[in-house]
């Protein structure tokens, strides 16, 4: 911003004229001292720069002009001062190289300009970058040299020719030697723009030779090719007009050539020309038929049914393919060193070869073949050929060969396929190949066809065995419907075990629901599951019809997914039968077996019998003198009968222990007129009477009877006999029982004596001389080692014998006796019985000694404990298993309650952050609701604490910190808190008591724990009562409700990890059950005791006592 | 304004603990590790919370670690911790006092004020 004292103009402009020479004098010297600064900037430059000044004629036009000035760079390159000298006279030549135009331009404008200039005039001969600019009237040339520069322009543009040049150059090598015809060609258009004619620009020589036309350059297609169809021009005016190329092949008859022609654009739109790539694909189309004629070649062969059709078939198209004269296939058997022709095909200008012959007879040159293809153009032209050889060989008749060989490793042949012509041939690599390819395929559809041959074999060999094997056998398809469910079986096919089975002759085609519409589903589910997985599965089932028992084996046919089924079915009747009486009987034992009384055992038999055998009566009768005693029938639909009966009969032959059977009483000759009228009017159809005859005597009689008459089956009588056998034995067993346990008083007796406790049956008795050693075993202890009663005979390494190898357990000895100081000697130890069986066995004794005091014998008894030895094991394993669990669990949940006080950590906070912000903001309510949410997170933050607490316990890592604590305080402090948060009332009954050393939060922890449990559970109460009290050495802490109670049962268990009680009324309490765990965990660390006194409905005491003297 | 340095590497944790002192006239710093603390550059501040369980580096040795560097040891520091028996094992650690998570922000408080 300019005053108006200080303008730019006006400053330093003379304000008077004193002095002014001496101003004058100094400004010209300030003008100079200023030019010369500005000479010496220009003189410091790296360009020449010269000024000049227009030289204007009358017209003001300029003429010439004159230098002004130079710097001292034009100075050092070109030597003088130009200064007021003419610049048409020292460089005429700006005139012709249009310099002094651009001279004047930039004066008369003031447009400056920029530019490069080759000057080689005068004294110059370079390049110059050049800038002018108006300078008063004239300009300022500033100039530098580039020439270096720009020569490496030429010579980089001068190579990027000579590139070019030499693409060129390739082109044309390439155009001259690729194996495709090129051709460049110009379309020549009527005035219409139809394409007319075409020219030749230019060939290379393939193109030449596979054409045919020499020197087309210049010349026009229908000077050539007069009869050029106009699918060529149409052809190409549609590459020209279109860009696209077009390929094309055809087949040039004179020759048998076939050729590919592809003509491409050269240039855009506009352009006529095409070059066209003319190629030779002979080779190429011949190798396609060849793969035609293969493809034909195998589909030929697969139609053939037998191995020498397919090879009859292959040897005729080899022939007519390759136009040769014969063909043969060879095998060969090494060993022998012969070759066998298997098949062979051929005109009479090759002689057929004979069927064997010998391979050392076989020329040199043909023996490759066993490893190699074998290819023979001229067989004469083969050299080292022996005049014999010559001779065989036209006897032959066999000029030229091809030979390949199917080789299954090296040197191992199969066969080979072998073309001969009668004239010599030069076969294509393509035509040998092809032998290799046709000995290949013969040989695989050879191989089919043999197998294929074996599998009808094998298909006719199924037919018999389907029709001969003893067993029904049909093949099922599983018919599915529209969503893919299985819902029908069709029968493929039956064989005639199984239409006799079934008695039933048309199953073929028949499906399951036509023929039994009722069947049950699971018949349906079980064959369309083997389909569906693929895998065999076998059932058994009952048809009530025939009462036999059938297995139906069914295998898929074809793998998942398949819907073919083959089911084999067999009649397994017999083993079902002997199934179920084996499972009858061994229920019957089961029954019997604890049975003591004889009553009770014969009417369990006859219940278990007469159910099973369905039949109306069936009773154990008795016999005594000659009535029976039957103190129990089984009856359905016929009046029990018990009592006494006289015998009626005495001759049917029951007393000897004949058996007595009657299908139908109105027909049978087994009973006595006397007998069938009773019979018939005790409504008794049919029977069948076991007698059991012990000793030779007739003991009793197991019947049953039938109202309606019965054919009894075999097994069924066999049943009835067996459940008589084992009756008797039962009945006797218990009989001998009674015997004992009316000799018990004796045996007690005994057991005192020996101070054993002796079970009856399994104990074994022994007694040993120990100066004879001679030891004596009862037939008890026998049985005890697997031994028939009196086999044990011996001392006491006889009995050693039986000690199970493996134990190192010491067992009473000799030696051991002598050293025994007690009286009574107990030991466990294992045997290995006689069949092998290991037990153990619990061996004790007692010691006998005579008035020396010397051991005269010792008597003892063994018993089996390995029932209860293997339950020890069992409930051994089954603990650790426990204690592995618990450990795993207990990591778990210190773990986890870990991780989960973090988040909560933060829960809790936020909660009482933003509760303290809606209690500034007067927002009660919803503080008041943030408040209760807080609450919450205590109660999971402590019960967090109570699973680590837990953990800690279980782990043995609660730890106590000890120190003097007034338990009344802590007590007092206790119920304040928790009195903050209840509406219960506490009444604290203080005694006064001793400082004692216990850790004062874990004790704390102890009474919350006591007075919220006693809030928690009397609910409808509100007075807890607290005592505190010195009883003798301990100091006794009690709380007391008024609630629900805890019953006796739960008073066991509620010390207990993770046990809850559930109150009456169905009242749950939340909680898991660690509470009192822990509380009792801590009493017991400081070395107390807790203890709950309850009575269900009326409330309880928990006390805890410590003692005064403080805990380690 | 006194200075507290956190080191929790539960950011919600260092959040709810700033937010709650943000009310009283304590500026929480929080860090995740004991970087600065072991290399000596962290200015010494007026309380140290150390959480007991850092990614891979323990609480109570930290506490040893500041109770023996000259520039740190005459400072209080509490050590939190969702252990019980955090006070037993801040004792062992040579720290002034515990707290015990999960805690209330009234405990917090009162926590620190005990110290400064």
């Amino acid at each position: 911003m300019y005053t108006e004292e200080n303008k730019p103009g006006q400053h330093g402009t003379p304000q008077n004229t004193e002095g002014e020479t001496n101003n004058y004098s100094q400004l010209y010297k300030q003008l100079a001292e200023q030019a010369a600064e500005l000479q010496a900037i220009l003189d410091s430059s790296f360009y020449v720069m010269q000024a000049f000044k227009a030289v204007r004629n009358g017209d003001g036009k300029i003429i010439d002009f004159t230098w002004l000035f130079v710097n001292k760079r034009w100075k050092e390159l070109y030597g003088g001062e130009m200064k007021g000298k003419s610049m048409l006279q020292e460089n005429p030549a700006v005139i012709e190289t249009g310099l002094f135009e651009k001279f004047v331009h930039v004066t008369e404008t003031g447009i400056p300009a920029e530019f490069d200039h080759y000057y080689h005039h005068e004294q110059f001969d370079a390049w110059f970058h050049q800038t002018h600019a108006k300078l008063g009237d004239g300009f300022l040339l500033t100039a530098i040299d580039i020439t270096e520069s720009k020569k490496v322009q030429e010579e980089v543009l001068r190579l990027k020719n000579e590139i070019a040049q030499r693409a060129t150059d390739k082109y044309y090598s390439l155009f001259n030697s690729i194996d495709q015809g090129f051709c460049i060609i110009e379309l020549l258009f009527d005035e219409n723009g139809k394409a007319v004619d075409y020219r030749w620009l230019e060939a290379n020589p393939k193109y030449e030779k596979h054409s045919g036309i020499k020197n087309p350059i210049g010349k026009l297609g229908s000077e050539i090719i007069p009869a050029t169809e106009s699918y060529w021009l149409e052809n190409y005016d549609k590459v020209l007009k279109t860009g696209k190329t077009s390929r094309f092949e055809n087949w040039h008859e004179a020759t048998d050539r076939w050729y590919q022609t592809q003509a491409s654009r050269i240039g855009d739109g506009n352009s006529r020309q095409i070059a066209i790539v003319f190629d030779d694909i002979t080779e190429r189309k011949r190798r396609e038929q060849q793969q035609e004629f293969l493809l034909q070649f195998s589909d030929n062969l697969r139609a053939e049914r037998t191995a020498d059709a397919v090879a009859n078939k292959a040897l005729e198209m080899l022939i007519e393919y390759l136009r040769i004269d014969r063909s043969y296939m060879v095998s060969y058997n090494l060993d022998k060193n012969i070759a066998l022709l298997d098949y062979q095909i051929g005109n009479e200008t090759v002689p057929p070869l004979p069927d064997t012959f010998d391979l050392s007879h076989y020329p040199e040159a043909y023996k490759a073949v066993l490893d190699q293809t074998v290819v023979i153009e001229d067989d004469f032209e083969r050299q080292n050929l022996s005049a014999t050889e010559k001779q065989n060989s036209a006897r032959l008749g066999m000029r030229a060969m091809v030979a390949a060989t199917v080789r299954k490793a090296e040197h191992k042949p199969l066969w080979s396929m072998v073309a001969i012509s009668s004239t010599p041939r030069c076969w294509t690599p393509d035509e040998v190949q092809l032998v290799e390819q046709v000995a290949e395929r013969t040989w695989t559809a050879i191989e089919r066809a043999k197998a294929e041959e074996a599998l009808k074999q094998s298909e006719e060999k199924y037919r018999s065995l389907f029709d001969s094997i003893d067993e029904g056998f049909v093949v099922l398809e599983i018919i599915y419907n529209e969503p893919g469910e299985p819902f029908d079986i069709r029968y493929i096919e039956t064989n005639k075990v199984f239409k006799r089975q079934t008695g039933l002759d048309s199953w073929d085609g028949k499906t399951v629901l036509e023929l039994f519409p009722n069947i049950e589903p699971e018949w349906l589910a079980f064959y369309s599951n083997v389909a569906r997985t693929g895998e065999a599965a076998r059932m058994e089932y009952h048809l009530g019809e025939t009462d036999h028992w059938y297995t139906s084996f069914a295998s898929s046919i074809g793998g998942p997914g398949s819907p073919l089924v083959a089911v084999v079915f067999d009649d397994i009747t017999e083993r079902k039968q002997l199934e179920e009486r084996q499972k009858f009987l061994l229920k019957l034992t089961d029954t019997l077996r604890p049975l003591a009384n004889p009553l009770q055992i014969q009417a369990a038999a006859a219940d278990l019998l007469g159910a099973s055998l369905h039949v109306n009566l069936c009773h154990y009768a008795k016999t005594d003198g000659s009535f029976v005693q039957i103190y129990h029938s089984y009856a359905d639909g016929l009046p029990a009968s018990t009592g006494k009966f006289p015998l009626l009969n005495l001759q049917n032959g029951l007393p000897q222990g004949k058996m007595q059977l009657c299908n139908d009483i109105a027909t049978c000759q087994c009973v006595s007129e006397n007998e069938r009228a009773a019979l018939k009017l005790a409504n008794i159809g049919a029977f069948v009477a076991v007698p059991l005859v012990k000793n030779g005597k007739w003991v009793a009689t197991l019947a049953v009877h039938s109202i309606k008459p019965r054919q009894w089956k075999e097994h069924e009588i066999g049943l009835i006999k067996e459940a008589a056998e084992r009756t008797w034995a039962a009945v006797e067993r218990a009989k001998v029982e009674e015997a004992l346990i009316q000799s018990e008083h004796r045996l007690r007796k005994a057991k005192e004596q020996l101070g054993l406790s002796i079970e009856a049956g399994k104990i074994g008795l022994w007694h040993w001389d120990v100066k004879k050693d001679v030891l004596q075993w009862n037939k008890e202890q026998e049985a005890l080692y697997g031994l028939k009663e009196g086999e044990f005979k011996g001392g006491v390494n006889d009995f050693l014998k039986f000690k199970y190898e493996e134990d190192k357990v010491e067992i009473l000895t000799l030696d051991k006796v002598v050293a025994m100081q007690q009286a009574d000697y107990a030991e466990e130890f294992r045997i290995r019985r006689k069949d092998g069986e290991i037990r153990w066995i619990h061996s004790r004794s007692k010691k006998w000694t005579n008035d020396k005091g010397e051991i005269e014998y010792i008597t003892g008894i063994n018993m089996d404990i390995t029932r209860e030895k293997k339950a020890e094991e069992a409930l051994r394993q089954s603990e650790q298993q426990l204690r592995v669990l618990l450990k795993q669990k207990d990591e778990f949940i210190g773990i986890a309650s870990h991780e989960l006080k973090t988040p909560v950590t933060s829960m809790l906070v936020y909660a009482d952050i933003v509760q303290e912000a809606l209690k500034e903001s007067g927002n009660y309510e919803q503080a008041e609701l943030l408040g209760r949410l807080s609450n919450q997170i205590d109660r999971l933050s402590s019960l967090i604490n109570h699973l680590l607490d837990t953990t800690k316990i279980s782990e043995g890592r609660l730890k106590l910190e000890i120190e003097p604590v007034d338990i009344n305080t802590l007590i007092r402090q206790r119920m304040e808190e928790i009195g903050r948060t209840t509406r219960h009332g506490f009444k604290f009954e203080e005694h006064s008591l001793p400082v004692v050393m216990v850790d004062k939060e874990r004790m704390g922890q102890v009474l919350t724990n006591l007075l919220s449990n006693a809030i928690k559970y009397s609910p409808n109460t509100s007075v807890i009562t607290i005592k505190s009290q010195q009883v003798h050495d301990y100091i006794e802490v009690s709380v007391e409700d008024h609630g629900y109670g805890i019953s006796e049962e739960d008073q066991q268990k509620i010390f207990d990890r993770f046990y809850r009680v559930t109150a009456n009324k169905m009242d749950s309490f939340p909680g898991m059950g660690l509470g009192l765990y822990i509380t009792a965990q801590i009493i017991h660390q400081h070395g107390g005791t807790l203890q709950v006194k309850s009575i269900l409905g009326q409330g309880s005491i928990f006390s805890f006592r410590l003692p005064v003297k403080s805990i380690k | 304004m006194k200075q507290i340095m956190l080191l929790e590497d539960d950011k919600d944790i260092c959040d709810a603990v700033i937010l709650s002192l943000s009310t009283l006239q304590y500026q929480v710093n929080c860090f995740a590790d004991d970087a600065q603390l072991s290399d000596g550059s962290a200015e010494p501040p007026d309380l140290f919370i150390i959480d007991k369980n850092l990614s891979g580096k323990d609480g109570v040795d930290i506490c040893r670690f500041l109770k023996a560097h000259a520039k740190y040891k005459h400072l209080p520091v509490l050590l939190m911790s969702a252990d019980p028996d955090t006070h037993t094992l801040a004792l062992l650690a040579g720290a002034n006092g515990a707290i015990i998570k999960p805690f209330r922000v009234k405990t917090l408080k009162e926590a620190i004020a005990n110290y400064i």
